[in-house]
């Protein structure tokens, strides 16, 4: 029953093996609207709770590419709009233009995996609910946090913390 | 703590607590008292250097480049030998970075915070240089192409133009590679700071990370995409700048050796200050628990290795000039072998090769005080090779008339000086306020290797 009042709640687990156990244990239950927060990459929860996208690629592709064809564009366009004739070299020499391609490729892809990051993970999000939680602060820390969120089909307070905190060292609420 | 060689990649004594690792990397900033006195000395001498830089910066920009020893024929002097020599050393933070995290070795975890910041600070410091040095330093955007109404563009053929770019997009990606790594460190001091301008500073630059699995998916991947990015673009600026070099018809510069040669020198200073770095921070922070003899003994062997990839250079060089055949090439090595600047080859030898080949024995790179001696070495010996390098081959023109030689003046030994204040004083800062360790790719390696559950 989904509650309105409540963003969700978040157990608490003192190491990456425990939450991995606790999620497993979620999914199997049949919640849907589960997320862990750790305070390091535990890559093994990528496959429990599906979070496989390889979308973050694909700006830093996507980056790559805008950066070479700029880079290449720039300097075609600047030879063919004021040629110098220097070296005996073609107006378009491609071989010196590598060098610059190859440098504002990298340069974009780098920036776009930044802002592709930031836009896959949604921020920056300075307020969130989830800081309002005493708790949490260890998420970033030591501890390792298992949250159901309340508009999950099968959330019931009651229940779903009685069931939390038979594995959990403790049992948070979060206001919405 | 445990004694003898530790069987774990990292180093660490296995069973560490996290918690033993943000109260000594995350609390730094909340908990200063220790380290204040040491540290307001350093910052003050360092910020007597910076004075020192913008007096000498104020005295070249009043009254011109001619204040410097550079003239006809040597006119690169001491601002593209100090250019190089920085930014050589600005290759080995992001390098040694990314690759040690492709290549997935834990001891990495310990250092690389320090030395990319490390090189943050040191490609500036190289890239002030060409600014000064263009005489008329504010017109330095014309370096850049911008839309003019003269339709006039950079000489895109000419390495100067490749040069402006290499610098400007390795300082971006740099420091993009940083604070990707970062956020998640910035999130974990703002948790644990109590102070309330400090949890905002760092709120700020955390962005409001909070760590979820799916944050974390994104941002492994986007992470290992920049450092794969990373190495290709160390090699690329390295062997950039020595097109500088290279490309010109001038004996003793115009040489296919010196893209790899450069590479393989650039690596080999950064290496050096990265030692002189955790060497510093180790004794400063009283860190022995994380950067430990191990750590020292692994970059004791990058170092060696990355060391006698150079000296392959100073060989590689010379008989590439004897066996041209030309004989201006030869007489060009000849005098920068037994020439007025003897000095700066043969001390570049003794430093770079000779007193190298101690790290050899394991007990020399297990020693912090002999690897801070040999790394500083290597730093100076580089700064001979720049020197013999850059400065040597035009005082021996093809025109024996216009042969001369070349002395570096007060104002270019209080610049050079100076640097190290703009490399210190930032630096300094960043240890009072920033984690100087990855306190989270650190715990994810403890973690990784405690082998299971231990609850």
């Amino acid at each position: 029953m989904p509650d309105q009042q409540r963003y969700g709640l978040i157990a608490e687990y003192a190491n990456p093996e425990a939450l991995v156990r606790a999620a497993k244990d979620a999914r199997r239950l049949g919640y849907q609207r589960v997320e862990a927060y750790t305070p390091f990459a535990v890559e093994e929860l990528e496959g429990v709770l599906e979070h496989r996208s390889n979308r973050a690629y694909g700006f830093g592709v996507a980056g790559a590419v805008f950066g070479a064809l700029l880079g290449l564009g720039m300097q075609v366009y600047a030879n063919l709009s004021y040629p110098i004739m220097v070296g005996g070299l073609p107006s378009i020499a491609l071989q010196s233009f590598a060098t610059v391609t190859f440098l504002l490729m990298v340069g974009f892809a780098a920036l776009f995996s930044l802002l592709g990051l930031l836009w896959l993970c949604r921020l920056p999000l300075l307020n969130h609910p989830l800081h309002e939680v005493r708790a949490f602060e260890r998420a970033t820390d030591d501890r390792f946090m298992l949250l159901i969120h309340a508009d999950d089909p099968l959330f019931d307070m009651e229940d779903t913390s009685l069931w939390l905190a038979e594995t959990a060292v403790s049992v948070s609420e979060v206001p919405r | 703590m445990k004694q003898g060689a530790p069987d774990t990649g990292h180093f660490l004594p296995r069973d560490l607590p996290l918690a033993e690792v943000s109260a000594r990397v995350l609390d730094v900033p909340d908990d200063f008292q220790r380290f204040r006195r040491t540290w307001w000395w350093l910052f003050i001498s360092s910020c007597l250097l910076l004075g020192l830089f913008v007096a000498a910066a104020a005295v070249t920009l009043w009254n011109g480049v001619g204040v410097w020893g550079n003239n006809i024929p040597v006119n690169w002097g001491f601002a593209i030998i100090n250019y190089m020599w920085w930014l050589g050393i600005g290759h080995a933070g992001t390098f040694i970075s990314a690759l040690l995290l492709l290549l997935n070795q834990p001891w990495r975890n310990s250092l690389n915070r320090m030395a990319e910041l490390m090189t943050i600070m040191a490609v500036v410091c190289a890239g002030i240089y060409p600014v000064l040095h263009l005489g008329r330093p504010w017109l330095f955007y014309w370096t850049a192409p911008y839309p003019n109404t003269m339709e006039l563009w950079p000489q895109f053929k000419s390495p100067t133009a490749w040069d402006f770019f290499a610098v400007v997009v390795y300082l971006g990606v740099s420091l993009l590679f940083l604070y990707i790594g970062s956020i998640p460190d910035f999130a974990s001091a703002r948790d644990r700071v109590s102070k309330r301008h400090y949890k905002v500073f760092y709120g700020l630059l955390a962005l409001g990370w909070r760590g979820s699995a799916s944050d974390w998916s994104h941002w492994r991947r986007a992470y290992r995409f920049v450092a794969l990015l990373a190495i290709p673009l160390v090699f690329a600026v390295s062997s950039g700048y020595s097109f500088l070099l290279d490309l010109a018809p001038q004996s003793g510069w115009h040489s296919t050796v010196f893209p790899p040669y450069f590479v393989a020198g650039a690596i080999f200073s950064g290496f050096a200050m990265v030692v002189v770095i955790a060497v510093a921070l180790r004794q400063f922070f009283d860190w022995k628990l994380f950067i430990t003899e191990g750590h020292l003994d692994k970059l004791g062997v990058l170092l060696l290795a990355s060391g006698l990839m150079t000296s392959y250079g100073y060989i590689a060089e010379p008989f590439m000039a004897f066996y041209s055949g030309k004989e201006h090439e030869i007489l060009v090595n000849i005098s920068r072998m037994t020439g007025p600047m003897a000095w700066s080859f043969w001390g570049a030898i003794l430093l770079n090769v000779v007193v190298l080949q101690a790290l050899w024995w394991p007990a020399v790179r297990r020693n912090a005080a002999a690897m801070l001696g040999i790394a500083i070495g290597v730093l100076v010996g580089m700064w001979f090779e720049r020197y013999m390098l850059v400065a040597h081959p035009p005082t021996r023109d093809f025109l024996v008339s216009s042969w001369q030689g070349y002395s570096p003046t007060l104002w270019d030994w209080a610049l050079f000086a100076g640097t190290f204040g703009v490399f210190l004083v930032p630096f300094l800062l960043f240890m009072r306020f920033l984690p100087m360790i990855s306190s989270f790719e650190l715990k994810e390696v403890l973690n990784r290797h405690r082998g299971g559950d231990d609850a």
